[in-house]
């Protein structure tokens, strides 16, 4: 299966080399990403099935019994299905909303720097929290909250006349942590991304623009928004596709997996990991997997259904 | 159109370079050396605690020429990070790697239910008849599942009971001592007074994540005891009745509760107790706390000590009870990828009775890694100490017998006869030998941990207010499920009892 898509992508890029050679590298440098994602995203599919049997290992997986629907019964019997599943969808649409406008106004904002040596500084120390390990995000975040020992409750609370706050105890604060600690972590890639849209766009149309006396504000919104509109579109339908989908590090590590908040950060992969961390069982968790994509690839069907009515221009496919 | 297709051209190559950052090191095959004769090779997994000892290889070498002599076997040593194990254990078992023998820590029953244990009941009989005196019919009887054995208890001492362990010096400092130590309120009282003269200092941090008392364990409500029945949902109070009831509801539950929200109220109970993932031992040694908790058999405190660096006392708490999940807490059992089971049962056998070999894995060697003293007991050779040793896996309770093991300076050199004794005298549960079997209640069982998780933490540390949230726990516990969970229990206890003619 494998072989047979490498050649398929040779006979594609033979094909192309005759038209456009130019674009000949272009395809070069997508292979290895392509391949990446047939063996780490396409090939493990295979395995959905595991989500409707009852493994058991003397058997082999294989060889198990089938459960049937069994397996997918825990995600929706418990009276928290509905906390995790709002949590989820509600979490990822702040991410989403608050990451693509941060992301453009950074990425314009970069753009327009005349210092080239301070853009890549700004743009260096963006991508940083990007590059950090969730865990030692936790720890940051925790040296900012904790009770005793806190920046927060220790030094700058006590400036105010506030009283300590037991930052891990009280689930109201947590919408707004999660989703700063997100939009300092996620920036750094969604900015460039759309840096590197808006530096492909061509000069000479803001130059004309400024000719006819189109201020600073006037190009943003008349050229580059509506030039950057299908990057906007495509990044967020993939975003859509994962709305589903947490950040498990983010919802579990951050928090410090505090009980006393999961009404705020119970998401349906902690959820799944809580539960099934005693029992292991592998085909309940593959149903919560399964169920995951299922919904995720509905719903990236139903925004592109969306975008087409509207634009058909920009839609994914 | 086309712009789109590109875009996500870009990304694709962005995950390539993603990806390339992620894939670290790995561990590179085993590299596995090829011998003409033919000993078995067998594989063994354990975990230590702290990092994998360097000398590891000559610990390895020195097993081997007694089990190449004695029963034809290599071993190869495989030690795993405490932190990693259950992840790594785990993997290699679904992974079919070569993995033969291994301790259960635990997660016994889980093992066994979804069948990733071998039924070794016929090859203890053929090989391991020293495993059947070292560990006695009684406690055999702990691991037995439906009639089948899939792994054998270690042998230490069972008849661990909450335990309270304070530091000695401060202690001394407020001219108080540990003995008078009978019930909770004995305890705060000494917090009372130590409380006022250690301002900084916590009188009790967690001794697990979220876990102040040692409930989890099955302890500290005070009397009748309950065996927990594997995992605190559906418990039996007193050993005289086979009824399953709900610990969360108990009154015992809520007068532990309602303590420890007073302790926590009075600043006894260390402020991020609910969040904290620091070992009690390091935050004693940091002088951030004076006592914790701990389930346990004599010795605690000299391990403490030894972990501490200050002197740590040791007072029991409740008298003992032996249950089922006392016995298969630790077992050694033979894994579904084990290709060779007779050998790795000879090899199981000399781990109990071989002092050799478990004195080799335990401590080391003798000469390099520990010296005997006059006593008996052994210690670190000169110019050697824990972080300088070469061998310090700090798996002595674990490995076959530890009756077999020399005993380490400062716990009492008849240590392993006391601890024996104990095995022997203390009360065992009416319904040893029973171990749930939770397949048919999994979708409620993966709720309740969920609301377990979500609610006792709060409780157990003090952290939240018992009158408010204690009957919102209970309450979403029920429609999580567990009462379809003590059904099930008490179906399977009244079969097992009427089987086994009680």
């Amino acid at each position: 299966m494998k072989v047979n898509n490498i050649k398929n992508n040779t006979l594609t890029v033979t094909t192309k080399k005759r038209k456009r050679k130019s674009e000949l590298a272009m395809y070069l440098f997508m292979l290895p990403g392509l391949i990446y994602i047939l063996v780490n995203n396409y090939i493990p599919m295979g395995g959905l099935f595991i989500a409707f049997k009852n493994v058991d290992y003397s058997k082999g997986i294989f060889h198990s019994d089938w459960a049937g629907l069994e397996n997918f019964k825990y995600l929706f019997s418990s009276s928290d299905a509905w906390i995790i599943t709002r949590n989820t969808i509600l979490y990822n649409l702040a991410f989403i909303i608050f990451g693509t406008i941060l992301g453009i106004a950074v990425g314009i904002m970069l753009s327009e720097m005349s210092s080239k040596l301070m853009a890549k500084f700004y743009q260096t120390s963006i991508l940083l929290p990007q590059l950090i390990s969730i865990i030692i995000i936790a720890y940051i975040g925790y040296a900012f909250l904790s009770a005793d020992t806190g920046l927060l409750n220790k030094s700058i609370l006590p400036k105010f006349g506030i009283d300590p706050i037991s930052w891990y105890s009280d689930p109201k604060y947590w919408p707004i942590i999660l989703i700063v600690v997100n939009l300092w972590k996620g920036l750094g890639f969604s900015c460039i991304i759309y840096l590197a849209s808006i530096l492909g766009i061509d000069r000479s149309i803001y130059e004309s623009a400024e000719i006819d006396g189109a201020g600073k504000w006037r190009q943003i919104v008349s050229i580059t928004l509506p030039l950057l509109k299908p990057t906007i579109i495509t990044l967020t339908m993939l975003a859509i596709g994962r709305i589903f989908y947490a950040d498990f590090g983010l919802f579990y590590q951050v928090p410090m997996n505090s009980g006393a908040l999961y009404n705020a950060t119970n998401v349906i992969d902690t959820y799944v990991y809580r539960g099934l961390l005693q029992t292991n069982d592998i085909g309940m968790s593959s149903a919560a997997g399964f169920y995951q994509s299922v919904v995720g690839f509905v719903l990236v069907l139903l925004a592109n259904f969306a975008v087409t009515k509207l634009d058909k221009e920009n839609a994914l496919f | 159109m086309k712009k789109s297709l590109k875009l996500i051209a870009i990304l694709a190559m962005a995950t390539t370079l993603l990806c390339a950052c992620s894939s670290g090191i790995k561990n590179s095959g085993s590299s596995s050396s090829v011998e003409t004769i033919a000993p078995a090779e067998i594989t063994w997994a354990f975990p230590t605690l702290g990092p994998v000892p360097t000398d590891k290889q000559l610990i390895e070498d020195e097993i081997n020429k007694i089990t190449t002599k004695e029963i034809n076997v290599k071993v190869k040593l495989q030690p795993i990070s405490i932190g990693n194990w259950f992840q790594q254990s785990n993997l290699m078992i679904t992974g079919g790697e070569k993995l033969d023998i291994m301790p259960t820590l635990g997660n016994y029953n889980t093992l066994v239910s979804q069948k990733q244990l071998i039924d070794i009941t016929d090859l203890i009989n053929k090989y391991g008849q020293g495993i059947k005196t070292a560990v006695g019919d009684n406690f055999l009887k702990g691991t037995t599942v439906n009639g089948k054995i899939y792994g054998v208890a270690n042998v230490n001492g069972k008849a661990g009971v909450p335990s309270i362990l304070m530091r000695k010096d401060i202690l001394d400092k407020y001219g108080l001592s540990i003995d008078s130590v009978k019930t909770l309120a004995d305890i705060e009282k000494i917090f009372d007074v130590v409380s006022k003269g250690e301002k900084n200092m916590a009188m009790i941090v967690p001794v697990n994540q979220g876990s102040v008392t040692t409930i989890y364990a099955g302890g500290l409500v005070g009397e009748p005891k309950f065996d927990n029945l594997g995992d605190n949902f559906g418990v039996i109070f007193g050993n005289d009745n086979y009824k399953v009831v709900n610990l969360f509801e108990s009154d015992q539950y809520k007068n532990l509760t309602n303590t420890m929200r007073s302790w926590y109220l009075k600043g006894y109970i260390l402020k991020d107790a609910a969040t904290i993932t620091d070992t009690p031992q390091s935050l004693i040694k940091a002088g951030k706390g004076f006592a914790q908790f701990t389930q346990s058999e004599i010795g605690a405190d000299t391990n403490a000590s030894r972990d501490i660096g200050f002197p740590i006392v040791q007072k029991k708490m409740q008298d003992p009870l032996i249950t089922t999940s006392a016995i298969n807490n630790i077992t050694w059992a033979i894994p579904v990828t084990c290709k060779n089971p007779e050998a790795t049962m000879k090899f199981m056998n000399l781990l109990y009775t071989n002092a050799a070999i478990v004195n080799l894995t335990d401590w080391g060697i003798e000469g390099k890694h520990y010296v005997k003293g006059t006593d008996g007991t052994i210690g670190y050779p000169k110019d050697v100490d824990a972080t300088t040793t070469g061998y310090n896996p700090g798996i002595d309770w674990l490995v076959g017998s530890q009756f077999l093991a020399n005993v380490w300076q400062g716990n009492k050199p008849e240590n392993n006869k006391i601890l024996e004794n104990d095995n022997k005298t203390a009360p065992i549960s009416n319904v040893l030998g029973f171990a749930f079997d939770s397949t048919k209640v999994k979708t409620e069982l993966a709720n309740v941990n969920n609301v377990y998780k979500q609610y006792a933490p709060g409780l157990d540390t003090g952290s939240v207010d018992p009158a408010k949230i204690l009957p919102q726990f209970i309450s979403k516990l029920k429609s999580a499920g567990i009462n379809k969970i003590i059904e099930e229990k008490q179906t399977q206890l009244d079969a097992w009892a009427k089987a086994n003619k009680k």
